[in-house]
């Protein structure tokens, strides 16, 4: 491997590939082997294992814990639920992100507050982010629904109906996205080269036109990278649920991870909780392909 | 909207539109943002109500009586403070780590001949794939076994390496011109000192970037801080906040909308003060990633 030159002098020259430059991967290799690479493996190697009643050992149970998954209610609820779930934010946030965007792709006098105003949920933490959504849903004193009263809408109960709740957590962890989202769309539509939209404007054509047929095919590479970021975080949230509903009402908003973590962490059992662990993986890989695919055939046209 | 054509007689017509083009956009974007902002308003006005006003109904928008009662309550029923220097020291010594691993290993990736690179960098890439969900378990089993719980080693150690940071960087360090280094190997310099005073200098933006990502994103964390500690003492901001939501929602809803504007208070001023650090860095690991 190593590439030698040979020196004014007829002398060999070694250059480089020497194994002592590996010093500089063995920090980063360090930690990724701990704490990635390691746990990754031994994911699937604990789905493979059960833990004996009381004595806290552990027993080789082979693919015993996928066969319950698989007749596992509570499990396929969740998966369910984290599909929705995604399905209702994804598009919340994203949708929004490219309004916001859209809004403020202009040059007029006073646009930097506006940025720093739409782009606040960034620097919002999740937990005060939760916090101030539990708020705003109070059944009872909250401002959505004095709002809703407003227009003679009777009070909902955003959090404690479980055909709402989702929808509702949905909503708080969009809003969260918006401005993330805004921020990347911006930057892909100041991307977009002017003279474009220029010369379609000049032939006339109405500004829907200009967007639907110039900016939105030109946006589509930040559109899917926005979307796998959104869709892989959404499908692995748990914070805002765990402050917001803890899964509840009547498991409307049990999520997978938040299955994943009931199950390891309140009832302890590692192996069980690997294996659900194991599939959100698969899916989420699946998706993640599906979406560098679909990428792939959008881009070519 | 905009009428703009090229015949002149146009020209007198064409103020008037430009005006109402205006007050339409500026009323939107306030719309809007009012509307984006609200959550956080209600929430900073809730923590200056006094308890008399929190579950008025209807809800005033604004105190009728301005009040820090709420924040003198929720730091003397929480440690907010320590919660907040917990997270402030975990992310910065996530966000160093992250910085010297990944650029040592961006820098080996970009300029050197290692061996098996190729491999050895597909091998980093595709530690990408793996969510931080499938290792939660094995690695709280070992941060466990290593006695780690309650103890910033467990809520450190984990983050110091990252394929993100990795690939960012060597994106960015591959684009830096040769000459550079030549000049730097003239003059007798290491490979260390070629990263010290050659890379660090003219990759700061990504450097920057990826600083700004790593600590946002473990300023934010949530599950692991909620599994790796028990005692509130080792809670960071966001777990910690949680239980005080529980402790304390049914009796002092103020408290908690203090001690969450409290919580929320660093990064947002942070982010007031350096929106264009924030949009370049965001948009940069973004873009790239």
């Amino acid at each position: 491997m190593a590439t030698t030159l040979t020196g004014r002098d007829g002398t060999r020259v070694r250059t480089a590939t020497s194994f002592g430059t590996l010093w500089f991967l063995v920090p980063a290799a360090a930690f990724l082997v701990t704490f990635t690479i390691y746990p990754a493996f031994n994911a699937f190697w604990l789905s493979l294992q059960t833990e004996a009643p009381f004595s806290g050992n552990t027993l080789w149970n082979g693919l015993g814990n996928y066969v319950d998954l698989f007749k596992d209610k509570d499990f396929a609820n969740s998966l369910v639920t984290s599909l929705v779930f995604t399905l209702l934010t994804v598009p919340l946030s994203i949708g929004g992100g490219l309004l916001a965007a859209v809004m403020l792709h202009r040059n007029i006098p006073g646009i930097r507050v506006y940025r720093v105003l739409l782009f606040l949920p960034v620097a919002v933490p999740t937990a005060t982010a939760a916090v101030a959504w539990r708020w705003l849903y109070h059944p009872v004193v909250g401002q959505i629904n004095y709002a809703l009263s407003l227009v003679g809408i009777d009070k909902v109960q955003w959090l404690q109906d479980p055909n709402i709740a989702l929808f509702a957590v949905a909503l708080a962890v969009a809003w969260q996205g918006i401005g993330l989202n805004a921020i990347l769309l911006l930057a892909g539509l100041q991307g977009i080269p002017e003279e474009l939209v220029e010369a379609a404007r000049l032939d006339g054509a109405n500004p829907v036109h200009i967007f639907t047929k110039i900016t939105l095919p030109l946006l589509t590479p930040t559109l899917f990278f926005t979307s796998i970021v959104g869709v892989i975080s959404a499908l692995t949230t748990f914070g805002p649920i765990h402050i917001l509903t803890q899964g509840g009402p009547a498991g409307a908003t049990q999520v997978a991870v938040y299955r994943i973590y009931t199950e390891a962490f309140i009832n302890f059992r590692f192996g069980y909780a690997s294996a659900q662990a194991v599939v959100l993986f698969i899916i989420i890989l699946a998706f993640s392909i599906v979406q560098n695919r679909l990428e792939r055939t959008v881009h070519y046209q | 909207m905009s009428s703009q054509t090229l015949e002149k007689p146009q020209f007198k017509t064409r103020k008037p539109s430009k005006m109402l083009e205006y007050v339409v956009t500026y009323t939107i974007l306030t719309l809007f943002s009012a509307i984006i902002i609200a959550p956080i308003l209600i929430l900073v006005s809730a923590s200056f109500k006094p308890s008399s006003e929190i579950f008025e109904y209807p809800p005033k928008f604004l105190p009728s009586t301005w009040t820090l009662e709420n924040y003198a309550g929720a730091l003397e029923k929480a440690p907010l403070l320590r919660y907040l220097l917990n997270t402030l020291l975990v992310a910065l010594g996530v966000t160093f780590g992250q910085l010297v691993t990944s650029s040592l290993a961006a820098f080996a990736f970009a300029r050197l001949n290692l061996p098996a690179r190729n491999a050895l960098f597909m091998g980093v890439i595709a530690t990408y794939m793996v969510p931080w969900e499938l290792t939660l378990i094995p690695n709280y089993l070992t941060v466990s076994n290593f006695k780690l719980i309650d103890n910033y080693g467990a809520l450190v150690l984990p983050f110091l390496a990252g394929a993100f940071g990795i690939f960012l960087l060597r994106q960015n360090f591959k684009q830096i011109p040769e000459e550079f280094f030549d000049a730097a190997k003239i003059d007798g310099a290491s490979n260390l000192q070629q990263l010290w005073y050659v890379v660090f200098p003219l990759a700061r933006p990504a450097l920057a970037a990826l600083a700004l990502l790593t600590f946002l994103s473990t300023w934010n964390q949530y599950l692991w801080p909620l599994i790796v500690t028990n005692s509130e003492t080792w809670r960071t901001a966001q777990v910690g906040l949680r239980f005080f939501l529980v402790d304390q929602e049914g009796t002092n809803y103020g408290f908690v909308a203090a001690g969450a504007v409290i919580v929320l208070l660093p990064t947002l001023i942070a982010f007031v003060v350096l929106e264009r650090s924030f949009v370049r860095g965001l948009s940069m690991g973004g873009l790239k990633g």
